[in-house]
């Protein structure tokens, strides 16, 4: 169990956060600037907060009440950084053994080799970081974090580094060796799809402060707030007006379209009449009606919606759509409504380079409602 | 080499010594740390490369040869005249000033989370000065030491012909071997030695 309460001021930035972990993977998730890395150097004892609490597995490691600043050699944890600070002057196996040098020599010689092997390294154990492949060096720095056998794990942006196809497979790569560490990660990243891969546990940050915390699925799956979801980088994040809201469903208006939502927003009640209510719909839960099936069996359909693509963009594998809804009020001023998620094989059976009026349908469990922040 | 030669290396060479036992912890504190009076103290130690070191000559004897230094140098046992201990000194002002220049600047490029990394392993600040900081700045300390060195032995030659503490004439042509050799050394440190000093 990891307990963290920090408050420390600089010129312009508070961070004051309060979050608790069990055992296992933490995402500290968040734009940059909001105080991920701050927190990391606080829980690694190079910077002193101005007041909290740090708490790892009932031991004290600092308390501004009572006085308790452990500095860094004492409090038994091991730090990956940012571009991984491998010490350019020494070779993989000093760098390996750099924390060992309170252990008697072939004790380490023997944790060294072990590393090596584990980590397989062995070819390059005589090379400097500089003659290291990104997953090498990568390697090097988790190795050399966990030589002393640490109670916890601190990693600053530990892919942020790399180039996009290295960044994936190093990803895995590390996923399968904290799962293998067994105690308490701390994962500092602003890349979701990082966070989602490595943690089981995510914290939310934003200029300071802890805007959601939870296990992971519960995050992802509820944002806490419309503030949250955007974050998070929720897209398709709206609000309506609720027309009536019950056991069975909540109704509501947005552009002049009946909205239906399976269930209300997790760990609020349910909204009354006339509230104006945040919610989501994820780009990959619109779907676009077939013209050829739909008007059959339409009156099935519940939540349709009409309108325009106005604009795409090409992902790779899958193409983003920008709709301009057909209704009441006006689009955002970015031109368009939803961002529709569709595979580029879909794109192209449905022939959407030339066909651009669609009638778009959402499942009412896809609504998603937020609470009122 | 004639005789007056290897005199004067051997003041230089302690000069230099001395300027490196004083001069490491000082560039360290000035290249990595920031403290009030950090400019004043910056400034002093740059005096002597403002000044000539024929100046600082003068200054010496003038100075010891004033009633009350020469009274205060006489309670110390020595004399009111420039002798080769007060040469070490104002070539070891010199060659100071010199070797933490370069110093201070390779001081300052240390990555600080390389050593914020050997904190988190365990690291005293002690330890991890030799282990991480050092080897890393190695480059501007040898071109400090290098530079401190021409310094002390061209500060060395000139106070002590200001002093007339040498024959000038086999002085004369000493100096002006080294003279060459130091530019030679000089250029040679500056290009290879100091990416340094920018």
């Amino acid at each position: 169990m990891l307990h963290v309460e920090l408050l420390k001021h600089f010129p312009g930035f508070t961070l004051d956060v309060e979050w608790s972990a069990p055992a296992g993977v933490v995402a500290l998730f968040g734009p940059s600037g909001a105080g991920k890395t701050l927190t990391l150097e606080c829980l690694a004892g190079l910077i002193r907060p101005d007041g909290g609490r740090v708490e790892l597995h009932g031991r004290e490691l600092y308390d501004s009440v009572r006085g308790v600043h452990r500095p860094p050699r004492d409090r038994r944890l091991g730090t990956v950084f940012q571009g991984y600070a491998l010490f350019p002057h020494l070779t993989v196996e000093e760098n390996l053994g750099f924390g060992l040098d309170r252990m008697a020599r072939p004790a380490r010689r023997q944790r060294v080799a072990e590393l090596v092997a584990r980590l397989q390294l062995g070819d390059a154990r005589r090379l400097k970081p500089a003659a290291l492949s990104g997953g090498q060096q990568q390697r090097v720095a988790l190795g050399r974090a966990l030589a002393s056998d640490p109670d916890l794990l601190l990693l600053d942006e530990p892919l942020a580094a790399l180039d996009s196809p290295l960044r994936r497979s190093l990803r895995d790569e590390l996923a399968g060796m904290l799962r293998g560490f067994g105690k308490t990660a701390v994962v500092v990243t602003h890349d979701l799809a990082e966070a989602c891969q490595l943690a089981d546990h995510i914290v939310v940050y934003d200029r300071g402060r802890v805007v959601q915390a939870g296990a992971k699925d519960a995050v992802l799956s509820r944002p806490a707030s419309a503030h949250v979801a955007a974050a998070l980088g929720v897209r398709n994040v709206l609000e309506g007006v609720v027309l009536n809201a019950g056991a069975e469903g909540i109704q509501l208006v947005w552009r002049g379209y009946l909205l239906v939502a399976a269930r209300g927003p997790s760990g609020s009640p349910l909204p009354a009449p006339g509230d104006r209510v945040p919610f989501f719909i994820r780009p990959e839960h619109v779907r676009l009606m077939r013209k050829d099936r739909y008007g059959t069996g339409g009156e099935r359909q519940t939540n349709l919606v009409r309108g325009t693509l106005v604009g795409e963009v090409d992902m790779g594998a899958a193409f983003t759509l920008r709709f301009a809804v057909e209704g009441e009020g006006e689009p955002p001023a970015r031109g368009y409504d939803l961002e529709i998620a569709v595979p580029k094989l879909v794109h192209e059976k449905l022939c959407l380079h030339y066909d651009r009026q669609w009638t778009v349908s959402v499942q009412p469990s896809a609504v998603e409602l937020l609470p009122t922040a | 080499m004639t005789e007056p030669a290897a005199f004067l290396f051997s003041l230089a060479g302690i000069a230099t010594a001395l300027a490196f036992v004083v001069g490491l912890p000082l560039a360290w504190l000035l290249g990595r740390h920031s403290f009030p009076g950090k400019a004043p103290l910056q400034a002093v130690l740059l005096l002597p490369l403002v000044l000539p070191a024929t100046l600082l000559g003068y200054c010496a004897v003038g100075f010891a040869g004033h009633p009350w230094m020469a009274a205060a140098l006489g309670w110390l046992g020595l004399a009111p005249v420039l002798d080769w201990r007060m040469a070490i000194g104002i070539a070891w002002a010199g060659a100071l000033a010199m070797f933490v220049r370069s110093a201070q600047g390779e001081f300052a490029r240390v990555d600080r989370r390389l050593e914020a990394a050997a904190r988190t392993l365990g690291r005293s600040e002690w330890s991890l000065f030799w282990a991480v900081t050092l080897p890393l700045a190695w480059r501007g300390v040898a071109a400090g030491v290098a530079l401190a060195f021409c310094r002390a032995l061209g500060e060395i030659a000139l106070t002590l012909l200001v002093a007339r503490a040498l024959p000038p004439t086999p002085a004369l042509s000493a100096l002006g071997v080294l003279a060459v050799g130091c530019a030679a050394i000089l250029v040679l440190s500056t290009s290879r030695l100091t990416r340094a000093v920018s």
